[in-house]
């Protein structure tokens, strides 16, 4: 059902960047991987991916200013954010709301339930959770 | 007037001066008595009956020392450099008592006057200098033991907190790694050019590291926990979902032990307001410590929502805890000796997380257990915090 979903991962550790990339993959993903922000940045804008999953710990160009660029950018501001880093998850899920990504993933889950994780915010949300 | 404090049998013959001054006292007045009486290291201040304060020179004259301080105080009332968190004592109390109380204050009010009070109000103010003067024995003793604990108290602080923070620095390196090679570990292990029996070792790598990232992570949250790092975040949470998923994480903890693991949810509120991240880890460190600890039988998951509180219990048939264990249990690295076994090895951190996750939470956790039945830990958590009702 997601064979044809694209998601982009941009880290700056190379090992990371692979084993996330084949983590996905194996789930049936296309996956790119960018280990800065700049020509991610450019790819995400002329192929509007599915999803884009950001480390935000980046030399040069850090998470959140690049989370801003994403919501000011007109191609970019409607695929959906989600960070990826191995803060602790009470600072990452606050910095989230903060520059308004759409989730966030810790890198602790890459041993347990990542891509199930990203096949679950690739889900139509059709369903508003309603209590 | 005796000033050795051993001869006298209620501290208010102590005392060296009566004087007080009005709180709307000018601060220049205050400063021309403190020129005029040498002898005089404090003035207490008096608004009211039993309202009053103090107003040490050493620091009044530090204070109007600075720069523009003369000019911007001099002519307003006193009452705003008063100090008002004074050490005060009845002058039928026992001078020893006193004077001990005294000089295991913080060391920068070691000094600061001793202020009488009769029947409440303001009686007189007895000086730590002029006892320093005539009652030597006593207090140099007395000090001098204060001085060397103080020390000693500094130097430990400083060590553990130098630890904690090697400890949470070691630990946030270590994490790193260990993520990319559970990520590696999770590939092999349900790749199909692999064979199952290998597979098999891998799934075994697998569960040991990320046990290893469950240790990592319970030293660095209680050194989050410890500096105080730790700030609830809260939100309305669905909590049967919530629920749900910390008890299907649980599942896979098994390892093939005959375990059945049940739920069972009685008037659940569909929201609470509460901080997910936490409570998720309250629930994670409860439901994974009750699978560990059970060989067979059942662990169950219960919840129920009553009047403004959601409780929540995680009951299981396992090793049980002795009575002389539990007062130990929540402390941390309060591992037991009497159940512990090779087998079952840990940080001795988790309860301790717990139990300062709950309270920050606003809830408090408790513990019922007996040996060789099963123990059933329960977290009292607000269905709402604040202002906001949850309905």
């Amino acid at each position: 059902m997601n064979a044809s979903k694209t998601v982009v991962i941009i880290d700056d550790d190379v090992l990371v960047l692979e084993t996330a990339r084949r983590l996905l993959e194996r789930d049936g993903l296309r996956v790119f991987v960018y280990s800065e922000g700049y020509d991610a940045t450019n790819f995400a804008a002329r192929h509007r991916p599915d999803l884009v999953l950001m480390d935000v710990n980046m030399p040069f160009l850090s998470g959140d200013s690049m989370a801003s660029l994403f919501k000011r950018h007109e191609q970019l501001s409607a695929v959906p954010l989600v960070l990826f880093s191995s803060n602790e998850e009470g600072a990452l899920r606050r910095m989230a709301r903060e520059i308004g990504a759409n989730g966030y993933i810790c890198k602790s889950e890459m041993g347990a339930g990542f891509s199930a994780r990203i096949m679950g915010m690739l889900e139509p949300r059709d369903r508003p959770s309603e209590a | 007037m005796d000033m050795l404090a051993s001869k006298a049998k209620q501290i208010g013959e102590l005392a060296y001066t009566r004087e007080s001054v009005h709180a709307d006292a000018e601060v220049r007045e205050v400063a021309a008595r403190f020129e005029q009486t040498a002898d005089l290291d404090a003035i207490a201040v008096v608004a009211g009956k039993k309202d009053f304060g103090l107003v040490v020179r050493s620091r009044l004259t530090s204070t109007l020392g600075r720069q523009f301080g003369y000019a911007l105080y001099a002519r307003k009332p006193i009452r705003l450099l008063a100090e008002r968190d004074v050490l005060a004592c009845d002058v039928r109390q026992d001078p020893v008592q006193v004077i001990t109380t005294a000089v295991h204050r913080e060391p920068e009010r070691i000094y600061d006057d001793i202020v009488l009070t009769d029947a409440g109000g303001y009686y007189g103010l007895v000086s730590m200098r002029l006892l320093m003067a005539h009652s030597k024995d006593l207090l140099i003793q007395s000090m001098a033991e204060v001085g060397v604990l103080v020390q000693r108290n500094r130097t430990l602080d400083e060590l553990n907190r130098l630890q904690g923070e090697f400890v949470a620095n070691m630990t946030h390196e270590l994490r790193a790694p260990l993520n990319t090679m559970l990520g590696v570990a999770d590939l092999l292990a349900s790749d199909p050019a692999i064979p199952e029996v290998r597979r098999r070792d891998v799934r075994m790598l697998l569960k040991r590291g990320r046990d290893l990232l469950g240790i990592v992570n319970n030293f660095l949250e209680m050194h989050r926990i410890e500096a105080g790092d730790v700030e609830p975040d809260f939100e309305p949470v669905e909590v049967r979902s919530l629920l749900d998923d910390c008890l299907d994480a649980a599942s896979y903890l098994s390892d093939g032990r005959p375990i059945d693991l049940h739920r069972e949810y009685q008037e659940l509120p569909p929201q609470i307001v509460t901080d997910p991240v936490l409570l998720r880890r309250v629930l994670t460190n409860l439901l994974s410590n009750a699978v560990k600890f059970t060989d067979r039988g059942s662990v169950t998951l219960l919840a129920h929502g009553a009047g403004s509180e959601l409780t929540i219990r995680v009951r299981d048939t396992g090793l049980g805890i002795g009575a002389e264990d539990l007062p130990n249990l929540f402390r941390k690295f309060g591992q037991l000796q009497a159940t512990k076994t090779k087998r079952h090895s840990g940080t001795g951190l988790g309860l301790a997380i717990v139990k300062n996750l709950v309270a920050l939470l606003g809830g408090r956790s408790e513990v019922r257990s007996e040996v060789g039945v099963g123990s059933e830990f329960t977290v009292h958590l607000p269905l709402s915090h604040s202002n906001e009702v949850a309905k």
